[in-house]
C-alpha cells in the first residue's frame, strides 16, 4: 500500500506528507448480518465515515484472535468485530462462541497495552442499515480522539523486525 | 505465477458517480498479478460478461476481481459467467464498491481511495483461493417419520404421494396419536375421528409406506442422506401376520380393570388391547406388564380363544437398522402435570380434570359415551368450571410461555358442554383470550354470545370438594373488580402443552437441539422453521411448540416438501464452503467437536495396514457441515481451516491493508 | 509429609507392574529436579518439597513416556488439575496414570484419577491465585494503557523464543503449535518486537479457561518474564465471567468452545 492510499481521508496523488491523519479501522463482520446491514446503509444511502475497510467471513465465529492481532500488527489504529444479534446467527451459535472467546480476549489486549479504545464489537443485523453506519461514525470518531495507534506498541510490526 | 483481471464496473452512475473508476482500473493495474484490469459500463450486461470470459480464455486468468455491487447481488452471475469461460467459479471474487464506497461516500477522491483498497483486499484474496468443487453427497430417498399422530401421518401421506419410500415409526400400538382422542375440533366442530381415521387408513395401505407401530428409535447413525438407525419394534405378542383382528382375545381376556391410556384413565382396558376401536393397524398387543400369563405363567385364555394360533406368548423385542436419507421428526406433545397446583387439588380431586378427559368424556366412543358423567359419581355435570393457563405462563410453577391451544379448545369445550347439558351452565375462568386464526375470534364470540358460556376474567384461587361432593370455585373477576365463588360438579383445567417426555433423549440421539423445555429448536427461526441445525432432520407438529392441526399439517406437509426436494436429486450437492482438517496435525482435543453447532464433525480413528489404532483426530462430515467456521477458530493448533475463507486468504487480506 | 511411605508406594508401583514409571522428583546439586523412576530399587532417590514446581504432567504427551503407561505421577494439587484437565481434553484415559497425591505436607497415597478428582474437589476446591501475581494484576491495571504497553514492550523484548514456557506447561500439549505453523505463518517467529508480543499474547490465549496456574511456565522462563500475569488475569476472565474451574470436572466442556446465553455482552454495541 502506498503511504497515501492508507489515508482513506487523503486526496489522490496529493503530497502524502501534507495529508493529516487519519483512522485505519479494520473491521471483521459475518457475511448474514453486519455485511448485509452494511448493504443496506448503502442501499439507504447513508453516509458513513470512509475509513473502515471491511473483511468478510462466513460468521463471526470465524474470527480468530489471530485476526485482530495481525490487523493491530498491520498498523490498524482500530479494529471492529461486528456480527449477528443473539439467537439470530444463521449458524445458529457461531456468534455466542465469538462473543464468550471476545470477552477473554480484549481483557488480554487491553492488559498487554492495547488500548480498549481501539477494539470494537457490535451485533449489527440485515436491517440494521442506520446503526452500521451510526456505528462507523462513532468507531471513526472515538478513534480520531484516541489518536494513531502508537509505532511503539509491543503489538506493532516494526520497519526492523 | 497468478494471472488476475480486476473489471471495474460503474453501475451506470451509481459507482461512476463517486468513484473514478478508470483510476481504480489503473491503480489496480499495478497490483502484483494483475495482468488485465478494465472498466466498463455495465458489468453485469450480456457484453460486460463478456468481457470478462474473452479475458478469462485471452489472458489465461488464475483469478478474477469484479469491482462492482454487492456480492450478494451479483456473485452467482459473475461465477457462472467464470464456469462458463472455464474458470472454477471459486477463483472469481467480488470486491464491493456500490453499497460499500460508492452510496455511501460523496466525496470521489475518498471514495475512489477506498475503492482501491477493497479492490487490492480482493486481488490478494483471489490469489489465494483454490479451486472448489460442489460436494456431492448420495442420498437415500427413503424418509423415517418419528411419530404417528397426525402431524407424522401427514408428512408421510405427503412424502409417499411425491412417489418416495416412507417408514412410518409410532410408539404406541396405533397410529391416530392425541388427534385420535378428541370429540370434536374447533373451529368447525367436525368430528375428530371422522377426519382422521381415513388418514390412518390410508398410511396404512400406502404401498410406499412401511408402517412400524409399538416402535421406538433407539439409535442414529449417519448423516443427510445416509442416516442408519436403529428401531426396536417391541414384543406384540400377537402375530399380526395371523391376527384378524376379530377381537374374540380381549373380549375374553380376564385383566380387565387396567386404566385405558386412550381413554386418559377415564375408562378401563384388557391386557391384550387394543387402543381403540379404530385403531390402525387393527390388531391387539399384551400389555406384558399386567397380563396374567406373563406375569404369573398360568391364564393362557386369549390363546385358546383365539382362532388363527395368532398369540405368542414367546415373543421378543426386535432391533431393525433402516437406511434412510432424511427424518422427519412430528413426537407430538403430552399435557403438563397439575398435580403442582395444590389451590386446584393437586391432582387428588376425581372431578377436577385436564382436557383429554373432557374429551373422552365429550367423545361418542368414550368411557361414558358422550354424556358429560363426572369422574367421581358418574353424574351429569350441571355445571362446569373451565380453567385457562393452568400451568402456561407460570414461569413459577409451570412454563413461561403460552400454550396457544388452550383459549381455542376451552372454548370448543364450553360449546359441546352446552351442546350436550342444555341447562347446564358453562363458566371460563381466563387471563386473556388468545384466539388468532383463521374463524378462531368468531368461534369464541360464538361461545360468549350464542352458546351461552360465561367468561371471566381473573384466576381461580381455590377448589374444594363440599360435603355433598360438588366442588367449589373461589377466585377473582378482575374486571368487575370483586371475588366470585361457583359452585361446579367438575372442573376442566386447560394444562399447558409440554413436550413428550423422552423428547430431549431423542434430540440428543438426532443431534437436534432443544429449548429449555424440551421443545425441538428450529435451523432459524424464521427463514427455516422447518429444518432443524442438523441436516436431513426436519420437524413436524407440536414437538417444536404448541401448535394445533392445522398448523401441525401445514407443517407436516412443509416438511415432506423439504423432504422430497431433497429426494429430487440422487446426489446431494453442496456449495464446498466447508472445514477440512489437518489429520497430521490434529491432537484430538475435540474443541471443535464440542464447539460445532451442527454436530458435524466427529472422531476417526486412523489405523495402521494391520488394523492397529494409530491415533484419532477430528473429522468434518461434508454433508453437514454448514461452513461457519466456528471449530477453525476454536482450533489452538491451526488443524483446521474452512474452504473459501481459509487462514491463508484470510491473512492475505488483512495483509493487503497495511 | 511421609515421604518414607511415598518412596514405599512407589517401589510397591513398580515392583508389581501397576506403574511402567514413577515420575517424581530428586535433588541434584541442591535443586529439585524429575526423576523418572523404573526400577523400584531407585524409589528411595524420590524426594518433595516446595520447592518442586515443575507440573509433571508435562512429560506425559512424550512418546517415551507414554509407552510406559501406566505412569504414577507425584502431583500436588495443580498437577492433578492438570491430568484431570488432560482427560476433560481427551489427552489422557482414566487408567492411564496414577497418582502419588501430595498437598499441604501431607501425602495422600496413591489414588486414581477418578479419586484425585474426589480428593480435589473436596479438600482443594478453592486453590487461589496467588495473591502477589493478583496484587500486581490489580497494579498494572491501574496503570495507562500507555504505561501498560511500556511494561509488556520490556517484558516480551526479553523473549528469547525458546519456548521453555510452552514445554513446561502440560496443556501445551499440540505436536504442531500454531506458532511453527507456516502456511500461512500467523506469528513472527523472530525474537523481538510484534512476533514476541503475538507468540506471548496468543499463548497466553490459548490457555485461556484452561490454565490451572501451577506457575511452571513462569519458572521455567529462563528470562524473566512475569507470564502468570497473563494466565492469572485470563483465569481470573474466566471464573468471573463464565464459572471456569478448570481441572475440577473431567467431564467438563472447554470454556472456549462453549457458550451460555446470558454471557456478558456489556462490551458489544
Amino acid at each position: 500500500m502506498t503511504q497515501t492510499s492508507t489515508k482513506p481521508d487523503a486526496a489522490t496523488g496529493a503530497d502524502a506528507a501534507a495529508q493529516p491523519w487519519s483512522p485505519r479501522i479494520v473491521a471483521f463482520v459475518c457475511n448474514w448480518c453486519t455485511y448485509a446491514g452494511a448493504d443496506l446503509a448503502g442501499t439507504s444511502r447513508l453516509q458513513y465515515a470512509p475509513n473502515v475497510r471491511i473483511i468478510k467471513l462466513p460468521c463471526t465465529g470465524r474470527i480468530d484472535p489471530l485476526f485482530i492481532l495481525k490487523a493491530f500488527e498491520q498498523g490498524a489504529d482500530a479494529v471492529l468485530v461486528s456480527g449477528c444479534h443473539p439467537g439470530d446467527c444463521h449458524y445458529t451459535a457461531g456468534n455466542y462462541h465469538a462473543r464468550r472467546r471476545w470477552g477473554l480476549f480484549r481483557r488480554l489486549m487491553e492488559f498487554t497495552g492495547i488500548d480498549a479504545k481501539r477494539l470494537f464489537f457490535s451485533w449489527v443485523s440485515a436491517a440494521e442499515g442506520q446503526k452500521f453506519a451510526d456505528l462507523i461514525n462513532a468507531v471513526t470518531d472515538e478513534v480520531r480522539q484516541a489518536g494513531p495507534f502508537d509505532p511503539t506498541n509491543p503489538a506493532r510490526k516494526r520497519p526492523w523486525t | 505465477m497468478a494471472r488476475v483481471g480486476v473489471f471495474i464496473c460503474h453501475c451506470g452512475e451509481n459507482i461512476g458517480r463517486t468513484v473514478d473508476c478508470a483510476a481504480v482500473a489503473k491503480a489496480a493495474e499495478a497490483f502484483p498479478g494483475v495482468v488485465k484490469s478494465v472498466d466498463y459500463k455495465y458489468m453485469c450486461s450480456d457484453p460486460g460478461q463478456q468481457m470478462i470470459k474473452d479475458a478469462i480464455r485471452d489472458e489465461r486468468l488464475t483469478g478474477v476481481v469484479v469491482g462492482a455491487c454487492s456480492p450478494r447481488m451479483h456473485e452467482p452471475t459473475f461465477r457462472r459467467a467464470a464456469f462458463e469461460a472455464g474458470l472454477n467459479p471459486y477463483l472469481l471474487e467480488m470486491a464491493n464498491l456500490r453499497e460499500h464506497c460508492s452510496w455511501v461516500h460523496e466525496d470521489r477522491p475518498v471514495a475512489t481511495e477506498k475503492a482501491i483498497d477493497l479492490m487490492r483486499v480482493m486481488v490478494e484474496k483471489v490469489k489465494k483461493n483454490a479451486e472448489l468443487r460442489p460436494i456431492r453427497v448420495p442420498v437415500e430417498p427413503t424418509a423415517l417419520v418419528i411419530g404417528g399422530g397426525i402431524a407424522g401421518i401427514q408428512a408421510a401421506l405427503d412424502i409417499a404421494g411425491g412417489g418416495k419410500k416412507v417408514i412410518l415409526v409410532e410408539r404406541s400400538p396405533s397410529l391416530g396419536g392425541h388427534m385420535a382422542r378428541l370429540s370434536e375440533t374447533f373451529p368447525t366442530l367436525d368430528c375428530s375421528q371422522c377426519i382422521l381415521t381415513p388418514r390412518m387408513v390410508e398410511a396404512a395401505n400406502h404401498p410406499n409406506i412401511t408402517l412400524m407401530t409399538y416402535s421406538e428409535v433407539t439409535k442414529v447413525d449417519g448423516f443427510i442422506g445416509n442416516f442408519e438407525v436403529t428401531v426396536r419394534q417391541k414384543a406384540r405378542y400377537v402375530d399380526p401376520e395371523k391376527c384378524t383382528g376379530c377381537g374374540a382375545c380381549f373380549e375374553k381376556c380376564p385383566a380387565k380393570k387396567i386404566p385405558s391410556e386412550f381413554d386418559a384413565a377415564l375408562g378401563n382396558r384388557t391386557a391384550i388391547y387394543r387402543p381403540f376401536p379404530q385403531a390402525v393397524p387393527n390388531k391387539p398387543v399384551i400389555d406384558a406388564e399386567h397380563c396374567i400369563m406373563l406375569t404369573k405363567g398360568k391364564c393362557g385364555i386369549c390363546a385358546k380363544v383365539c382362532p388363527t394360533g395368532a398369540i405368542k406368548y414367546d415373543d421378543k423385542d426386535r432391533e431393525v437398522i433402516v437406511k434412510v436419507g432424511a427424518i422427519v421428526v412430528a413426537t407430538g406433545f403430552e399435557l403438563w402435570d397439575h398435580s403442582a397446583y395444590g389451590e386446584y387439588g393437586a391432582g387428588r380431586l376425581e372431578d377436577v380434570i385436564n382436557g383429554f378427559q373432557f374429551e373422552r368424556l365429550a367423545s361418542a366412543s368414550g368411557p361414558t359415551t358422550g354424556e358429560i358423567r363426572r369422574p367421581s359419581d358418574g353424574r351429569i355435570a350441571e355445571s362446569v368450571v373451565f380453567i385457562q393457563c393452568c400451568g402456561s405462563r407460570d414461569p413459577k410453577r409451570g412454563v413461561p410461555y403460552c400454550s396457544k391451544i388452550c383459549c381455542m379448545y376451552t372454548a370448543k369445550h364450553a360449546i359441546l358442554y352446552r351442546h350436550k347439558v342444555h341447562h347446564g351452565r358453562a363458566v371460563v375462568f381466563y387471563m386473556d383470550v388468545r384466539a388468532g386464526g383463521k374463524g378462531y375470534d368468531e368461534f369464541v364470540r360464538r361461545a360468549i354470545e350464542t352458546e351461552g358460556a360465561e367468561y371471566i376474567r381473573g384466576r381461580v384461587s381455590r377448589i374444594y370438594r363440599r360435603k355433598d361432593g360438588r366442588l367449589v370455585v373461589k377466585g377473582a373477576d378482575t374486571l368487575a373488580g370483586r371475588p366470585v365463588e361457583i359452585v361446579a360438579d367438575m372442573v376442566v383445567l386447560a394444562d399447558a402443552i409440554v413436550p413428550q417426555p423422552g423428547a430431549s433423549r431423542l434430540a440428543q440421539m438426532l443431534g437436534v437441539s432443544y429449548d429449555e423445555y424440551g421443545f425441538y429448536s428450529e435451523a432459524h427461526p424464521k427463514l427455516r422453521p422447518v429444518e432443524t441445525a442438523k441436516a436431513g432432520v426436519f420437524l413436524a407438529g407440536a414437538c417444536q411448540a404448541p401448535k394445533d392441526i392445522p398448523e401441525s399439517v401445514a407443517q407436516a406437509s412443509a416438511a415432506a416438501a423439504k423432504v422430497l426436494g431433497l429426494f429430487s436429486q440422487p446426489e446431494l450437492e453442496r456449495e464446498p464452503i466447508v472445514a477440512k482438517v489437518n489429520e497430521v496435525t490434529c491432537v484430538h482435543c475435540r474443541a471443535c467437536i464440542q464447539a460445532c453447532p451442527y454436530g458435524a464433525i466427529e472422531d476417526k480413528e486412523i489405523k495402521d495396514s494391520k488394523g492397529n489404532l494409530i491415533r484419532t483426530v477430528a473429522c468434518v462430515n461434508e454433508g453437514e457441515c454448514q461452513g461457519c467456521g466456528t471449530c477453525v477458530a476454536v482450533c489452538r493448533s491451526g488443524s483446521i481451516d474452512l474452504d473459501g475463507f481459509t487462514d491463508e486468504e484470510v491473512l492475505a487480506e488483512i495483509a493487503a491493508l497495511e | 509429609m511421609d515421604l518414607a511411605k511415598l518412596r514405599q508406594d512407589a517401589a510397591a508401583l513398580l515392583a508389581d507392574g501397576r506403574a511402567g514409571l514413577v515420575i517424581g522428583f530428586r535433588e541434584r546439586a541442591g535443586a529439585c529436579v524429575p526423576a523418572f523412576v523404573t526400577d523400584a530399587d531407585q524409589a528411595d532417590a524420590l524426594v518433595y518439597d516446595d520447592t518442586c514446581i515443575a507440573n509433571l504432567a508435562a512429560y506425559l504427551r512424550k512418546p517415551e513416556i507414554r509407552q510406559r503407561r501406566p505412569v504414577a505421577l507425584v502431583a500436588r494439587p495443580h498437577v492433578m488439575r492438570s491430568l484431570i484437565l488432560l482427560k476433560a481434553e481427551h489427552q489422557l484415559q482414566g487408567d492411564d496414570v496414577l497418582v502419588l497425591a501430595v498437598g499441604d505436607d501431607t501425602y495422600h497415597g496413591v489414588l486414581t484419577l477418578a479419586e484425585a478428582e474426589r480428593l480435589l474437589n473436596e479438600t482443594y476446591a478453592d486453590l487461589a491465585t496467588d495473591a502477589q501475581v493478583l496484587a500486581e494484576i490489580e497494579r498494572l491495571e491501574q496503570m495507562s494503557p500507555e504505561e501498560r504497553a511500556r511494561f509488556w514492550s520490556e517484558q516480551f523484548a526479553k523473549c528469547t523464543r525458546c519456548y521453555a514456557c510452552r514445554a513446561a506447561c502440560p496443556m501445551c500439549y499440540c505436536e504442531r503449535c500454531i506458532v511453527e505453523k507456516n502456511v500461512p505463518q500467523w506469528i513472527s517467529t523472530a525474537a523481538a518486537g510484534h512476533g514476541n508480543y503475538a507468540w506471548n499474547v496468543i499463548r497466553a490465549f490459548h490457555l485461556a479457561g484452561r490454565c490451572i496456574e501451577c506457575g511452571a511456565c513462569e519458572a521455567a522462563c529462563p528470562q524473566g518474564i512475569p507470564l502468570m500475569l497473563l494466565n492469572a488475569l485470563l483465569a481470573r476472565e474466566a471464573r468471573d465471567q463464565f464459572d471456569a474451574r478448570p481441572g475440577y470436572d473431567a467431564e467438563a466442556e472447554p470454556v472456549v468452545g462453549s457458550w451460555n446465553k446470558d454471557d456478558d455482552e456489556g462490551f458489544i454495541r
